[in-house]
């Protein structure tokens, strides 16, 4: 990349995030209220709703991570994303509908209200603090990635650059501004692609020819890399996990109506397949064009940066640091809204004025931006791997407690934490002992059926919660099990 | 020192790799990729001047003449190299030196790659390893670029990258269409990269007319057919889901 070049990818830069602190500040003061900042006043409609949605999954971990999947194993991980859908169906038809009955800003606040626990809250919060901090991480990293390789910038100052950027808009706008840059990056991401897949196939060659060089370098790049015992352990780990996921909840909070929430999930299955495709074919056509990349996260710099005409390769680039940034956000905002929501507001001081709760929830933005900084200056995997891992937890830990809990009256408080807890002990211990199947089965998979036992087990042994709490779930809480 | 909290958050997370807790990936899902080595003769971070790589291309009116120098650590690993061969596109004369002698090579084909193999086994002890080809280019005006099976690992000035390479064209009215590079002369143009690109393409060049096609009966692998049911399945998905969303939508309003 040349100066010009470089300065333009600079000032670029410089100008989203103008753009992105002045929608902050236009959302400024509708963000004055917590259920302005944390679930922008429950007013998204479908089309910025499935755009949110979207932006919520499409990561760090799709544009520079994915890409690079695609580089190294070919055309088989591709397949995540129709199975992955199902996680999004299973939102649609059992998480949504219910769990917008209770006006709840976050993920604890439904383990509260469905368990009459304050201890299943605080737990949900650890644990959403934890695993997030670790997918924020991964956000900086890909940027640091980008940004060094780019910009020639060294990689702690280019991952504080993508925290300072991350948290700006956060912390002014909460999840309005979230809901905007990712209306931003949904236009963004269709448009670039729109314009760079065309241009690369056209030197790369066809879809056939492509076929035919990585065939030759290996089969299984136009076969399956990943067989579908894997495929599907990681489409179960990431859809599932979406479906009880913190931010998405979130986001399904923040929505106008069930029926509003049903057709964002449609819209945001547009913007994915799209976005799909774009990633699959980045890859494949990369491995081609330079088949030798010291790591293949570098997949998505190097394209932007020295394959791409400049004016195309500077979208793309831009789409990328939008992609991290605004998924940043996202997992900032749910972070957050754990501290000083779910601890600071209902478990601490839950007499908090609403200015105290709002300022806590930019205060906890600005805290706890910099805790993944630490970690992502460690360097711990590719991408990918880290926001796999973190799906595997989280589908571990959430997903049985929040789906049966909606659906199952006689789930209990104890089932409920012993789910939890059972399942993420479980997914761990199995990492630790599988290569990559102990007994059969993928450490997500044993979070779940663990987590699944214990939920049955223990809520069939203590005492159910009150009818009071049931009839906010369901129709007749009298009915049995 | 770290925080004791920091401390104990760095350990969970460092055991998220392969040796501790967390997920742990089959080593056949990760390729030499994820905690990349170095190829035996490019290393770079000890000496900053080595592991990089020079490339010439002389663009005649009817041939490319190609010179690549790599600046090589010693190595036990024999020199192997290849190159994505084009339909009509003729590369020849190919020669590998090093420290001035010229290496035995043996060619062999798989699918569109050419690969040349050094036969003596010799270890590499010298630092300069040498490689020159003719290429005539045919079509398109794509000139194949020969490069070491394997990875290039960047230097410590990750944006200029190990690998430097010139495009010399003799008509001024021709340009480097693929990838991006910048125009250093009126007939010249330049680009860092931290791999080898597989080709470079001149467009502009009055290269002899081509109707050999590639992905024409040549082994995809399924790439085709998978691609487009993957791409009928997202496209089907969306409108039958929306459809469906504002079906039962509408059926709970009534």
């Amino acid at each position: 990349m040349t100066g010009a070049h470089l300065s333009a990818f600079y000032a670029i830069v410089a100008a989203y995030l103008v753009l992105v602190c002045g929608i902050g500040l236009r959302n400024y003061r509708r963000a004055s209220t917590e259920e302005g900042f944390l679930a922008a006043g429950r007013s998204l409609g479908p089309i910025i709703g499935g755009a949110t949605l979207m932006a919520n999954q499409v990561s760090a971990g799709a544009t520079i991570g994915m890409v690079g999947f695609h580089y190294f194993s070919g055309i088989s991980y591709a397949w995540t994303w129709p199975m992955v859908w199902i996680g999004w169906v299973v939102a649609a038809l059992f998480v949504a509908p219910r769990i917008r009955r209770i006006a709840g800003l976050t993920l604890p606040d439904f383990f509260a209200a469905r368990f009459e626990s304050k201890s299943a809250r605080a737990i949900a919060a650890v644990f959403v603090l934890v695993v997030y901090a670790v997918m924020l991480s991964a956000q900086y990293q890909a940027g640091g990635l980008l940004f060094g390789l780019v910009g020639g910038m060294e990689y702690p100052r280019a991952v504080l650059l993508v925290a300072v950027i991350t948290t700006a808009y956060t912390v002014l706008g909460g999840m309005y501004s979230n809901a905007y840059v990712g209306m931003l990056k949904a236009i963004l991401l269709l448009g670039s692609y729109a314009i760079a897949v065309p241009w690369l196939l056209a030197h790369v060659g066809s879809i056939a020819s492509i076929g035919e060089t990585l065939t030759a370098i290996d089969p299984r790049l136009t076969r399956s890399w990943f067989g579908w015992r894997q495929l599907i352990a990681i489409s179960m780990a990431i859809g599932l996990g979406l479906a009880a996921a913190p931010y998405e909840i979130s986001a399904i909070y923040s929505m106008q109506s069930k029926r509003a929430t049903r057709m964002a999930i449609g819209y945001s299955f547009f913007f994915q397949a799209c976005i799909g495709v774009g990633v699959l074919l980045f890859g494949l056509s990369m491995r081609v064009a330079m088949p030798q990349l010291p790591t293949p996260d570098l997949a998505t710099p190097v394209l932007g940066m020295s394959i791409l005409p400049p004016w195309i390769g500077l979208l793309v680039l831009l789409a990328a640091v939008v992609t991290f940034t605004r998924t940043g956000g996202a997992i900032l905002l749910t972070v957050a809204s754990a501290v000083s929501h779910d601890i600071y507001a209902e478990l601490i001081n839950p007499a908090a004025s609403e200015r105290a709760r709002v300022f806590a929830s930019r205060l906890a933005v600005v805290t706890f931006s910099a805790i993944p900084v630490a970690l992502a200056l460690r360097h711990f995997d590719l991408v990918n791997f880290i926001v796999i891992w973190a799906a595997k937890l989280m589908v571990s830990f959430l997903f049985i407690p929040v789906v049966v809990g909606l659906h199952w009256r006689r789930a209990t408080r104890a089932g409920a934490i012993a789910s939890m807890l059972g399942g993420m002990v479980a997914c761990l211990v199995w990492s630790r002992l599988g290569s990559p199947y102990f007994l059969g089965l993928d450490p997500a998979e044993a979070g779940v059926v663990f987590s699944g036992a214990l939920m049955f087990a223990v809520s069939l042994t203590t005492s159910p919660v009150s009818a009071g709490t049931l009839r906010q779930f369901f129709e007749d809480p009298t009915a049995s099990a | 020192m770290l925080p004791r909290w920091l401390a104990f958050a760095t350990l969970v997370i460092r055991g998220m790799g392969d040796e501790g807790w967390g997920m742990r990936v089959n080593s056949a899902f990760k390729p030499h990729f994820s905690s990349p080595t170095p190829h035996p003769l490019l290393v770079t971070h000890a000496q900053p001047q080595q592991g990089t790589v020079d490339i010439t291309v002389d663009v005649g009116p009817n041939v490319a003449h190609v010179e690549e120098r790599y600046l090589l650590a010693p190595a036990a690993a024999p020199v192997s190299l290849r190159v994505l061969t084009r339909p009509c596109t003729k590369i020849g004369n190919l020669a590998v030196e090093r420290a001035g002698s010229v290496l035995p090579v043996a060619e062999s084909r798989a699918g569109p790659w050419l690969t040349f193999r050094d036969t003596t086994q010799s270890n590499g002890d010298s630092l300069r390893l040498l490689v020159r080809y003719d290429v005539q280019p045919a079509g398109a005006g794509v000139i194949p670029l020969v490069h070491l099976t394997s990875a290039v690992t960047r230097n410590g000035s990750a944006r200029a990258g190990p690998v430097n390479v010139l495009v010399r064209i003799s008509d001024t009215a021709a340009r480097v269409a693929f990838p991006h590079m910048t125009r250093v002369a009126p007939n010249g143009w330049s680009a860092p990269f931290v791999a080898v690109p597989s080709f470079v393409e001149v467009a502009g060049l009055r290269a002899a007319p081509c109707d050999e096609g590639r992905g024409v009966g040549g082994d995809n692998g399924g790439l085709v057919w998978r691609f487009f049911l993957l791409v009928g399945i997202m496209i089907t998905w969306v409108p039958l889901y929306l459809a469906w969303a504002r079906r039962s939508s509408d059926r709970e309003h009534t």
